[in-house]
């Protein structure tokens, strides 16, 4: 468990080297490995660390989507002028993965907060590699509003100690707590402070900008890993501080994300800002399954792990048609079948599965929430969310089937794209597809 | 002789009215004079604090905010001025109606605090509302929402984080004021936020001003 934790942060020392990219790369590898094996542990406390159903789930998709970037990386930014810029990457990479591992591991409130804090300050800087005046200004958006957000969510953890008198999370997660009026203000508290990190309506402004300006491999991992981490402590936020007040205001700022996705999807032009506001949608639905609990919970976990395959994929397909179509604008995209055959099929793939098209991961984790709404009797917020996610899949599979499929004529030749990109994309969409079958044979 | 309770609200009075002149102020140079007097007023409440309970982890903590905040942060915006820094003004300030919207935001604010948050002071058992000072709740909710404030209204970075360190001081303020969180959480945030101010620092490379651009928007 520590060595999952601490290999991506070693990784990272090796910046006083030229060996930073083949380090991370071996360091991802055995780091995957290592997650995999946190499966045999039982589920439980280990010093200052926990061990559960969520995050151990959460601890492989992060190790994985790592790697995947880490080998995307090394050639997608190949052609950078100075080498310490990519040094300075990979290194920053290794310690937003650290970060991101310590705040699902460590098992105490004031120190989760720390941890996700943490991922903002580590984060920043990978998004301006190129120093360009919209990655630059994008990433202050992001330091800026992610920090005061996550300002208000200290209010919440002061409340939580006052009442609890420890900040331990899995000992107050445990105990049953009656409808308090301070844990409504500590559970509303959380919900505006770590929603903003989460993506969730009216907090998510940052999310858009810093997604759509991010190299395509940050992307991925802000998309697939970062946001399901912060829907993660929101959650744990959520099991300490959970009344009927706290469960209708998550409710509610959960119908108007998705509302608002709904709303936006049709008028989005960059490629890279329509996934960010998918992600929106699907942190929505994760963060709604896990506070939902029961077929909630399994369906939640369920497009942690499909999405983060899914959305990376999705974001290294966009990262290898802004390298060779030299444009981030769907309008301007045409004939990517013929000239980028590897990258419309993971494109084309990996969108059916974010947007939740059978017979993905996606697809059966939200049937499986939207069941659970209906056995909760919330048929209203059942029915309202399917409206809003055939408008948002529609929207999505409208503008990515034009971009691959219009505009091919024999006139075009195919387009050079480097083998790692391609191999990439494609193994980010098989994983993604794996986990149904992983799902089916019992092993999730 | 003073009562010691009039004196930690003087002190969180005083934060707010520093609170009050980084909104009318059009310097930005005058933004890192606020960081520095605010956080040395929350350093000095938090040692006179931790000499009335007799507490070292409140004396630290002092000596750290004082040193992490009004010294180090400080001294990283100042690098980011060109040399000629006094020169340096907003290019968004409108004076008066700032003066106007920060008042009408303080009377906002303490309504919502007198209506919304009061009572859950007044909900907690005795032995937790003799710690909680409502007063300091009160001066705290309203200098993070000046903080909040300050970010929204303004477009120049250095303001914007001068914003950021307002709330994160109105935080500390609002710990001391309910329930004081253990000590190493409240170092660990603060270290956090001097990783925030290294990292914002960069990004205060080229211009001080945050800019509406066409790829931003949508």
């Amino acid at each position: 468990m520590y060595m999952v934790m601490l290999l991506p942060l070693f990784s990272a020392l090796f910046y006083f080297s030229n060996f930073i990219e083949q380090a991370s790369k071996v360091g991802s590898i055995i780091t995957v490995i290592l997650s995999i094996a946190i499966l045999t542990l039982s589920q439980g406390t280990y010093s200052f660390f926990d061990i559960n159903q969520v995050n151990r789930v959460l601890i492989i998709s992060v190790s994985s989507v790592y790697s995947l970037a880490i080998f995307f990386a090394s050639k997608y930014h190949s052609n950078l002028e100075r080498v310490e810029h990519l040094k300075l990457h990979f290194s920053l990479m290794g310690v937003f993965t650290f970060t991101m591992l310590f705040t699902l591991l460590i098992n105490n409130f004031g120190l989760m907060w720390i941890g996700i804090e943490g991922t903002t300050a580590s984060s920043a800087l990978l998004l301006i590699i190129e120093r360009q005046k919209n990655q630059i200004e994008a990433a202050w958006r992001y330091v800026l509003i992610v920090s005061t957000g996550l300002s208000i969510a200290i209010i919440s953890i002061i409340l939580v100690y006052l009442y609890y008198n420890t900040l331990d999370a899995s000992l107050i997660i445990s105990k049953h707590h009656p409808d308090s009026l301070l844990l409504s203000v500590a559970g509303i508290a959380a919900l505006i402070g770590i929603g903003t990190k989460v993506g969730i309506f009216p907090m998510h402004t940052w999310l858009p900008d810093a997604h759509g300006e991010a190299p395509s491999e940050i992307s991925a991992m802000f998309s697939g890993i970062l946001l399901p981490v912060a829907a993660y402590v929101l959650y744990e936020f959520y099991e300490a501080t959970y009344t009927p007040i706290v469960t209708e205001s998550f409710f509610i700022f959960i119908f108007l994300t998705l509302l608002f996705v709904a709303l936006i999807m049709a008028s989005q032009k960059n490629i890279k800002r329509m996934f960010a506001y998918s992600t929106m949608e699907n942190m929505a639905m994760i963060t709604l399954g896990l506070i939902l609990g029961t077929y909630g919970l399994i369906g939640a976990l369920l497009i942690i792990l499909a999405h983060a395959f899914g959305k990376s994929s999705a974001f290294f397909s966009s990262g290898n048609i802004l390298g060779t179509y030299g444009t981030k604008d769907m309008n301007a995209i045409r004939g990517v079948r013929d000239r980028l055959p590897s990258t419309a099929i993971s494109l084309l793939g990996s969108s059916l599965i974010v947007t939740g098209a059978p017979p993905f991961g996606v697809f059966i984790g939200e049937f499986f929430i939207i069941y659970q709404l209906f056995i909760g009797k919330n048929y209203g917020l059942a029915a309202s969310i399917i409206v809003f996610l055939f408008i948002i899949s529609v929207s999505v599979m409208y503008k990515v089937s034009t971009m691959v499929f219009d505009g091919n004529d024999q006139s075009h030749e195919r387009l050079n794209l480097n083998v790692t990109q391609k191999a990439t994309a494609l193994i980010a969409f098989a994983l993604s597809f794996l986990v149904t079958f992983i799902f089916l044979g019992g092993l999730l | 002789m003073i009562p010691t309770s009039e004196v930690f609200e003087l002190i969180a009075a005083l934060m707010l009215f520093v609170a009050i002149w980084a909104q009318v102020g059009s310097f930005v140079l005058s933004k890192i004079q606020v960081i520095i007097i605010q956080t040395t007023l929350l350093s000095i409440y938090t040692v006179l604090l931790g000499i009335y309970e007799s507490s070292i982890a409140l004396i630290v903590l002092a000596i750290l905010i004082i040193f992490l905040r009004g010294v180090v942060t400080a001294y990283i915006l100042l690098r980011k001025f060109p040399e000629r820094s006094q020169l340096v003004r907003e290019s968004s300030t409108t004076v008066p109606s700032i003066i106007i919207l920060s008042i009408g935001v303080i009377i906002v604010s303490l309504v919502v605090y007198q209506i919304a948050l009061f009572p859950v002071i007044q909900s907690l058992p005795d032995s937790v509302q003799r710690i909680a000072n409502p007063p300091i709740i009160a001066l705290g909710f309203v200098i993070a929402i000046q903080g909040f404030l300050l970010i929204a209204t303004r477009k120049n970075k250095v303001t914007q984080f001068t914003g950021y360190i307002e709330i994160e001081n109105a935080m500390v303020l609002l710990s001391l004021g309910i329930f004081p969180l253990p000590l190493v959480i409240e170092i660990s945030v603060l270290l956090d936020v001097l990783a925030l101010v290294i990292v914002g620092s960069v990004l205060l490379s080229g211009s001080l001003n945050s800019e509406r651009l066409e790829d931003l928007t949508g």
